[in-house]
């Protein structure tokens, strides 16, 4: 053992010095860990009082300064990501530049975490075991790389960063990303032979590059690296991480799906065990009932079933699988420990395509179940694919949708559903001839595959019209990203094959799933209906469903109900409410309210918002009616107080309404209210 | 061979209590050092004068008389002029690094730091 006249090198490598001062360091943190959640809590205040626009400067400071602290004791601690998250909130809260309202939701989910991070307890040693997906970010901006870190891990993924070549290979030594997130700078520094190694590890590694636009870089040469999609570097942490969450599902999509029933889950640990590595995702099932929902959730690409099961056995599974036209189709493989040949027959009998004896044998069931996958596979990719634009067709993105659908349901997440349809399409037929119609939707669904590979789902909806349904995203997110998509239309010229050259442009509908419909029919009309909107008023955009006056729509249900006497206010609100993709309906007085909303005619609407001080009746006495009749079970109300005087405030609170914003509000933070509310 | 050393005093200034008990348990543990601290600038000079340690880590933001003011107060008084100071700090600018050295101090060690790694860090820096 070194004794206390080795120098600290010496000392530091001693393994009984190293014992007691984790002892002692890990005893500090239990000391100092109650202080720590409670600066979080200053951070907390000061994030409120920012939401409400009353953050002043001595709040703000010290906010700061906890942040700073927290920063360097969790880092001190080796809480990197505390300490990382910390920093991220000092940031906030530092300097003398008013502080950044855009950033109050991310910087709402990162005390979250960071009070997460701070109240766990101590990790053994390295990293426990991580069932996430992992993102592997690699840019040389370490602030920079840090925050979509952050970004990533508020998505619910793992995340490595890194600032170089060297370290993202020695990062690689350890986990295997799903995807990579890659600053491609001017392509030097062997970054392109980086994006080689990952696109060639098994299974490969998704490579999204981050361009800038002043860097030098040839993107043939970084698409046959195995780049497969390119992000401007200027879009915010948050967007990167958005696409790159897209890219994981997707990858998850991609991978041949297999679920397994079977009442002893040994065997379904095996399944996974022996399946998974050969690149099969494997959901596993215990219990028959749960087998329908799980059908429903993973729309698997092959199914197997347990024939000797106490409740109800495969063959009845099978049967009624079979019956339904769903899922006729499927591939079904049995586990069975009987194997003669009444149980053969009954097996195949109930429709089953092979079966595989029980105790299963790694290299047999791998064997029989990729057999069977390989022979759908072509058979699927030729039915499921649009044969010219290479887009899927509309089967299969219905299937598809299905299973997003069920996504966002679990996870929680927008969904929303595009339709485009190019403008002048006739014309074009008609003046260059059909081949060159035909060469233009090749062209068009080539763009549509390079700009949303890997991602969201895109498909040929019939004619001229492409359907896309967009993930994690709301619709006014929906539409933004459509609109990009017009723009990278617009500027791309077509090629006749006789080499003219002409530019096309599209119109589109964006619709999202549970705010315009539940059911993909439904959004499907209301997104035509829209596109209808937008072709005719001239073409060449996008808008979202339901904001358009007068149209079939209109006696649905409206997301936002304005009560405004002020119609500066009221104009202001509704403007940025329809901005913001919300449909929305402003009244202007209490009574006129009232009659909206429980009248024989009510409009169902999801969020009010309450001038308080309105002629006749006032908010308060608004509030009174809704509760009575009922109202407020299914819509929420913000009031707008003039003044910001508690009484008032409490007073509305008591009443039903769910938050207050004062008068003069800020724009942005009262449609962040607006958007949580919305959510919740 | 390692020759025997004196055992050697080092003082830590820093207003955060947290720091200062981990930073403690480095250098003594790791360190084999003998540790004083002060939670203040103005404390730290008193000690300083007081005890005469071998070497000072000085908290670079602190209420009151901040790290550079304490700096500058220990280099103007001949009794502690020539104790060697290392900064601690969280601001990391490489122009930063150099106007604390150039203010005298010996270095500059970066915040969060490993405890594991914290003693030899100093005597890196100090060249023990």
């Amino acid at each position: 053992m070194a004794g206390p006249a080795d120098g600290p090198t010496k000392r530091a490598a001693d393994p009984v010095v190293h014992l007691e001062v984790a002892a002692e360091l890990q005893a500090l943190w239990g000391r100092f860990q109650g202080q720590m959640l409670a600066r979080v809590e200053t951070l907390d205040e000061a994030l409120a009082a920012l939401v409400d626009a009353r953050l002043d400067d001595d709040l703000r400071r010290r906010a700061e300064r906890e942040a700073h602290r927290l920063a360097g004791s969790a880092g001190t601690f080796g809480r990197h990501r505390a300490s990382m998250l910390a920093r991220s909130l000092e940031e906030l809260f530092a300097g003398s530049t008013p502080v950044d309202l855009t950033a109050v939701p991310d910087a709402l989910a990162q005390v979250e975490l960071l009070r997460d991070e701070l109240a766990s307890p101590p990790s053994a040693g390295c990293s426990k075991a991580e069932d996430r997906p992992l993102v592997l970010v690699v840019h040389r901006d370490a602030e920079l790389g840090g925050a979509i870190g952050l970004a990533l891990e508020a998505r619910g993924l793992a995340s490595h960063v890194t600032e170089s070549v060297p370290a993202a290979r020695a990062a690689l030594g350890v986990a295997h990303p799903a995807v990579a997130l890659v600053d491609l700078g001017d392509g030097g520094d062997g970054v392109l032979d980086l994006v080689r190694e990952l696109s060639a590890r098994t299974p490969p590694v998704v490579v999204l590059a981050l361009t800038s636009g002043t860097g030098f870089l040839d993107r043939v040469e970084a698409v046959r690296a195995g780049v497969r999609g390119f992000l401007p570097g200027s879009l915010a942490p948050t967007e990167l991480a958005g696409a790159a969450v897209a890219t994981v599902e997707a990858a998850q999509l991609g991978r041949w799906r297999l679920l397994a029933v079977d009442d002893d889950p040994s065997v379904l640990a095996a399944l996974v065990a022996l399946l998974e590595p050969a690149g099969l995702t494997v959901t596993g099932v215990t219990e028959p009932e749960r087998f329908w929902a799980a059908l429903r959730e993973s729309t698997p690409d092959l199914v197997v079933l347990d024939l000797d099961m106490p409740e109800v056995s495969g063959i009845e599974l099978c049967r009624l699988l079979r019956a339904d036209p769903r899922w006729a189709a499927l591939p079904v493989v049995f586990l069975t420990s009987h194997v003669g040949r009444d149980t053969i027959e009954a097996v195949f009998a109930a429709g089953a395509d092979d079966y595989v004896r029980k105790p299963v044998i790694g290299p047999e069931l791998v064997t029989r179940v990729s057999n069977r996958l390989e022979r759908t596979r072509i058979l699927r990719i030729l039915a499921e694919t649009d044969p010219l634009t290479g887009l899927a067709n509309r089967r299969k993105f219905e299937a598809q949708w299905n299973r997003l659908q069920a996504m966002a349901e679990r996870y929680d997440q927008p969904l929303s559903f595009a339709l485009l349809d190019l403008d002048h399409f006739r014309e074009v037929n008609s003046h260059y001839g059909h081949e060159v119609g035909d060469c233009v939707l090749q062209q068009i669904g080539q763009l549509l595959l390079e700009r949303f590979r890997g991602e969201d789902v895109v498909a040929r909806w019939g004619g001229e019209e492409i359907a896309l349904a967009l993930y994690g995203m709301t619709r006014a997110d929906g539409v933004r990203r459509v609109s990009d998509l017009l723009q990278a239309v617009c500027n791309k010229a077509m090629v006749t094959p006789a080499g003219q050259s002409f530019r096309v442009s599209f119109s589109g509908g964006v619709s999202e799933y549970k705010v315009d419909g539940t059911t993909l029919r439904d959004l499907c009309r209301r997104a035509d209906e829209a596109l209808y909107v937008a072709k005719a008023l001239g073409r060449e955009r996008v808008l979202p469903a339901g904001r358009q006056p007068g149209l079939k729509g209109d006696d649905a249900s409206v997301d936002v109900v304005v009560v405004e006497d002020d119609d500066i206010v009221a104009e202001l609100l509704t403007h940025a409410l329809s901005g913001s993709g919300y449909r929305s309906l402003r009244v202007r007085d209490g009574q006129a309210a009232v009659d909206l909303l429980t009248g024989a005619s009510r409009r169902p609407a999801r969020l009010v918002l309450l001038d308080i001080s309105l002629p006749g009746l006032d908010g308060f006495t608004v509030l009174e009616h809704l509760r009575r009749e009922g109202v407020l079970e299914a819509t929420r109300v913000i009031v707008l107080t003039a003044r910001s005087s508690e009484p008032e405030i409490l007073r509305a609170l008591e009443a039903g309404a769910i938050d207050h914003v004062g008068k003069p509000f800020s724009l942005p933070v009262l449609m962040q209210r607006v958007r949580r509310a919305l959510a919740g | 061979m390692t020759r025997p050393a004196l055992t050697r005093r080092v003082l830590l200034i820093d207003d955060e209590e947290l720091i200062r008990e981990v930073a403690e348990v480095s250098l003594v543990k790791i360190g084999g050092w003998e540790v004083l601290t002060a939670s203040s600038g103005e404390e730290g000079l008193g000690k300083a004068v007081a005890e005469h340690p071998d070497a000072i880590l000085l908290d670079v933001m602190m209420p009151g008389l901040d790290g550079p003011a304490t700096l500058a107060r220990l280099k103007a008084d001949p009794a502690t002029a020539t104790i060697p100071v290392v900064f601690l700090t969280a601001k990391v600018r490489q122009s930063e690094q150099r106007q604390w050295t150039d203010l005298g101090a010996a270095g500059v060690l970066v915040k969060p730091f490993d405890p594991m790694l914290l003693a030899k860090q100093v005597a890196d820096v100090l060249g023990w």
